[in-house]
C-alpha cells in the first residue's frame, strides 16, 4: 500500500471502531 | 429533570464532537501541506496519534476512578472506570491497526519488536484483561475494588509506553507535541490539524464514556445491583453497621428511572 491509500485504510479503521463504538451505546436509549 | 439536563449535555457533547470532526477530516486530509519526504502516507497520523492520545487519557480516567473506588468516594466511578477502559482498548487497538498499516508503508513492515509498539501492545493486552476482571462473578464490592488495584497497577505502563521513544532505541519516532522541549517541530498547518484530530477524538471519547456510564447504571439499577448514584448494594450492606439496621434504613430510595417519571 503507498499514498493516499495508507490514508484511505486508516481512516476506514477509525470509522469502523467510532462506528462501533456508538453502536454500542446507541443501540438501547440509555 | 437531572436526566433530561444529562441528556442535553451529552447531545451538546456529541454534536460538538461532530462539528469538530467536520473540520479536522478536511484539515487534515487537504489543508494540511503534504509531508516533504514521507509523502502522503503522513496524513495517517492525524487519526493515528489522536486515537493514542485518547487511549492514554482513557486509561488515566480509570486510574483516577479506581482511586475514588479505593477511598470508597459515591459516585459512579466504577462505571466511569469501565467505560473509559472499554474506549482506551478499542483507542490501544485503533493505534495499533493504523500505526501497522503505516508501518508497511514506511517501514516495509506490518510490526516490529519495537519498544513503542511492544508496551502499546501489553497497554492493550492489560486493558482487555482488565476488563476480562470485571466480568467474573462475585460480589459487586469485592469486583469494583479488585478492579480499581488492577485499573492502578495497569496505569504504570502508560508512561511507559509514552516514554518509550524517549528511554530506549526505537524505530518509532519520538513525540512531536508533548516532548520535553516545549517547541514542535512541525508546520503550523500541521499542528493545527493535528490538534483539531485531537480534540474530535477526545469530544468523542467524553461522549462515549458519558452514554456508556448511563447505559451501565440503566442497567444496574433494573437489575437492583446499584442506586441511582452508582453506590453498589453489595457494599451497603457490608458498610451498614447491623446494629443500626431499623426498619427507617430500609426506606426505598426512588431509581433514576422512577424519578424521571415523576
Amino acid at each position: 500500500m503507498t499514498g493516499w491509500t495508507v490514508v484511505a485504510v486508516g481512516y476506514l479503521l477509525a470509522m469502523v471502531v467510532w462506528a462501533a463504538l456508538a453502536w454500542t451505546v446507541l443501540r438501547r436509549r440509555p | 429533570m437531572v436526566r433530561s439536563w444529562a441528556s442535553r449535555a451529552g447531545a451538546r457533547l456529541g454534536l460538538a464532537a461532530v462539528v469538530v470532526a467536520v473540520v479536522a477530516v478536511p484539515l487534515a486530509l487537504v489543508v494540511a501541506p503534504r509531508a516533504a519526504i514521507q509523502g502522503e502516507p503522513q496524513r495517517l497520523m492525524y487519526a493515528h496519534v489522536p486515537a493514542a492520545w485518547t487511549a492514554f487519557a482513557a486509561f488515566g480516567c480509570v486510574a483516577l476512578c479506581s482511586v475514588a473506588v479505593l477511598l470508597r468516594r459515591r459516585g459512579p466511578y466504577d462505571a466511569v472506570a469501565r467505560a473509559a477502559a472499554e474506549l482506551g482498548v478499542a483507542m490501544t487497538a485503533l493505534a495499533i491497526a493504523e500505526g501497522s498499516v503505516w508501518g508497511h508503508s514506511a517501514w516495509g513492515v506490518w510490526w516490529a519488536w519495537d519498544p513503542r509498539l511492544v508496551s502499546t501492545a501489553l497497554l492493550l493486552v492489560s486493558y482487555v484483561a482488565y476488563l476480562a476482571l470485571r466480568s467474573l462473578p462475585g460480589d459487586p464490592e469485592r469486583v469494583h475494588r479488585r478492579a480499581a488495584v488492577a485499573g492502578l497497577v495497569f496505569a504504570v505502563e502508560v508512561p511507559v509506553a509514552h516514554f518509550s521513544v524517549l528511554w530506549w532505541r526505537t524505530l518509532h519516532q519520538p513525540p512531536t507535541v508533548l516532548r520535553p522541549s516545549l517547541s514542535p517541530p512541525i508546520a503550523p498547518l500541521m499542528l493545527l490539524a493535528l490538534l483539531t484530530s485531537v480534540a474530535a477524538f477526545t469530544l468523542a471519547g467524553a461522549w462515549y464514556v458519558r452514554r456508556r456510564v448511563l447505559q451501565l447504571g440503566d442497567r444496574a439499577t433494573s437489575s437492583g445491583v446499584v442506586d441511582h448514584r452508582g453506590v453498589a448494594a453489595g457494599s451497603a450492606r457490608i458498610i451498614a453497621d447491623p446494629d443500626s439496621m431499623t426498619p427507617a434504613s430500609t426506606t426505598h430510595e426512588p431509581t433514576t428511572a422512577e424519578e424521571t417519571r415523576a
